[in-house]
């Protein structure tokens, strides 16, 4: 079996054929459940919340397809996982199992009762859930192919400079329009659609923190997906465009600059300010062509960003002119 | 955008600022819409007057290349022309005088000349 098969067996199938299981299940139990199902339990472990079985026949097999889908975006290409697709991928088995013993569970388990109100109480099945749900996540981790050994990169050849010549590389790092655009729109789609609702049935100071939390979140997707990135005689700077986050390499710190391929959720783990390794912080606005530099102390800076050749001949030229200067 | 400048040189620093962002207008490297850096940013880094900067953004905006918008900066304007025929032109033209040895300086000048 090769590791793509057993990453999308592990991250994708399994949960898949777990939430299917789940579903026939349901569906056998249906003539025999109550309607409406108990589907929420008070912390007496006495069922307080009420509701349709079709709310139980659709949740896992939705969540788990949700989580389907990024796992299998998460694996690319038929090499070993890194440490991030490991984590995504052995999330999926320990989420499908969590979710389908605890929402079908629960519900299978009111087949033959005329009334939910007398509905058992859902603490032990959440600790079998939890247990069994923890049980396939180590297993699946433990099943996933072995990590990626990282692929070092070569360091930029250094761009031409003449002897006192002054140069500066500028270069926005954005993500492309697609990612954007969802950005926006989820982000409109929230403003609007939740500040509606609030203000139909909500106090004013509902909606006003509501909207101050989307404001702050907001804000901080922006500021994590657009940067202004330079190269110039004090290092590398990459500059968020609302102004904070900054991160800089100064360029005496500078150990080596080069080009590295970057898919953001097998390196990464998603998008924005992300680790993607032991001391190696990802500044991610898309996947593709990135600098990845070397400090000196041994830490590394990858941000992604268009003409990333340029930035890091650039920044080799400068950095070698001043241990020549030194 | 990669922008070098060479204080050595007998072209002027404000000139060699607008060639060099002229020429990535040309070549692409700056798409229209997108904004360049802010002048006093773009000094600071190039160790230049933030003037000398501002002096090559007006003219680039006198030759259309890019718009000066209050509060938004200089931003690439919408392209007037399709440059990727002037650009083939050059390279022919370049591989000619290499052939006939001529250097950099004698093609420019030979250029100059034949504008009236």
């Amino acid at each position: 079996m090769t590791a793509k098969t057993r990453m999308l067996l592990i991250g994708v199938i399994v949960p898949l054929a777990i939430a299917a299981a789940g579903l026939v299940a349901v569906i056998v139990a249906l003539p025999t459940l109550p309607d409406p199902v108990a589907v929420h339990w008070g912390l007496s472990g006495e069922a307080d919340g009420f509701s349709s079985p079709l709310l139980a026949i659709l949740l896992p097999p939705l969540v788990v397809l949700a989580y389907s889908v990024l796992a299998f975006a998460a694996v690319r290409g038929d090499e070993p996982p890194t440490a991030n697709q490991r984590v995504i991928l052995a999330i999926a088995p320990f989420l499908a199992v969590l979710i389908t013993v605890i929402v079908t569970g629960s519900t299978v388990g009111q087949s033959g009762l005329a009334d939910a109100t007398d509905a058992a109480s859902i603490v032990p099945l959440l600790v079998v859930a939890l247990i069994a749900g923890l049980a396939a996540g180590v297993a699946g981790w433990a099943l996933l192919p072995g990590s990626a050994v990282r692929v070092t990169s070569e360091p930029a050849e250094p761009l031409t400079l003449r002897g006192d010549e002054r140069a500066v590389w500028m270069q926005r790092a954005e993500p492309n329009r697609l990612v954007a655009g969802l950005v926006i729109s989820i982000l409109a789609v929230a403003i609007a659609g939740g500040g509606l609702v609030l203000w139909a049935v909500a106090e004013i100071p509902a909606l006003i923190v509501y909207l101050s939390a989307l404001v702050v979140v907001g804000g901080l997707a922006v500021g994590s997906l657009f940067w202004r990135v330079t190269v110039d005689r004090s290092g590398l700077r990459a500059r968020s465009l609302v102004g904070f986050p900054r991160f800089s390499v100064p360029l005496d710190q500078v150990e080596s600059a080069s080009v590295v391929d970057v898919v953001p959720l097998r390196d990464f783990g998603g998008w924005g300010i992300r680790f993607g390794g032991v001391r190696r912080l990802g500044v991610i606005t898309r996947g593709g062509e990135a600098i990845e530099v070397r400090r000196r102390d041994g830490s590394t800076l990858v941000v992604s960003v268009d003409n990333a050749g340029t930035g890091a001949s650039l920044l080799t030229a400068l950095a070698l002119r001043g241990t020549m200067s030194t | 955008m990669l922008i070098t400048i060479d204080p050595g040189s007998a072209e002027p620093l404000f000139e060699q600022l607008v060639s060099g962002i002229r020429s990535q207008v040309i070549d692409g490297t700056l798409r229209e819409g997108e904004r360049l850096p802010a002048a006093r940013d773009l000094a600071d880094s190039l160790e230049v007057n933030v003037h000398t900067v501002l002096r090559a953004y007006q003219i680039l905006r006198d030759e259309a290349f890019i718009e000066l918008r209050r509060g938004r900066g200089a931003v690439v304007a919408p392209r007037a022309h399709d440059y990727a025929q002037l650009g083939a032109d050059i390279d022919r033209l370049v591989a000619d005088a290499r052939k006939l040895e001529l250097t950099a300086a004698a093609l420019a000048a030979l250029v100059r000349k034949a504008y009236p």
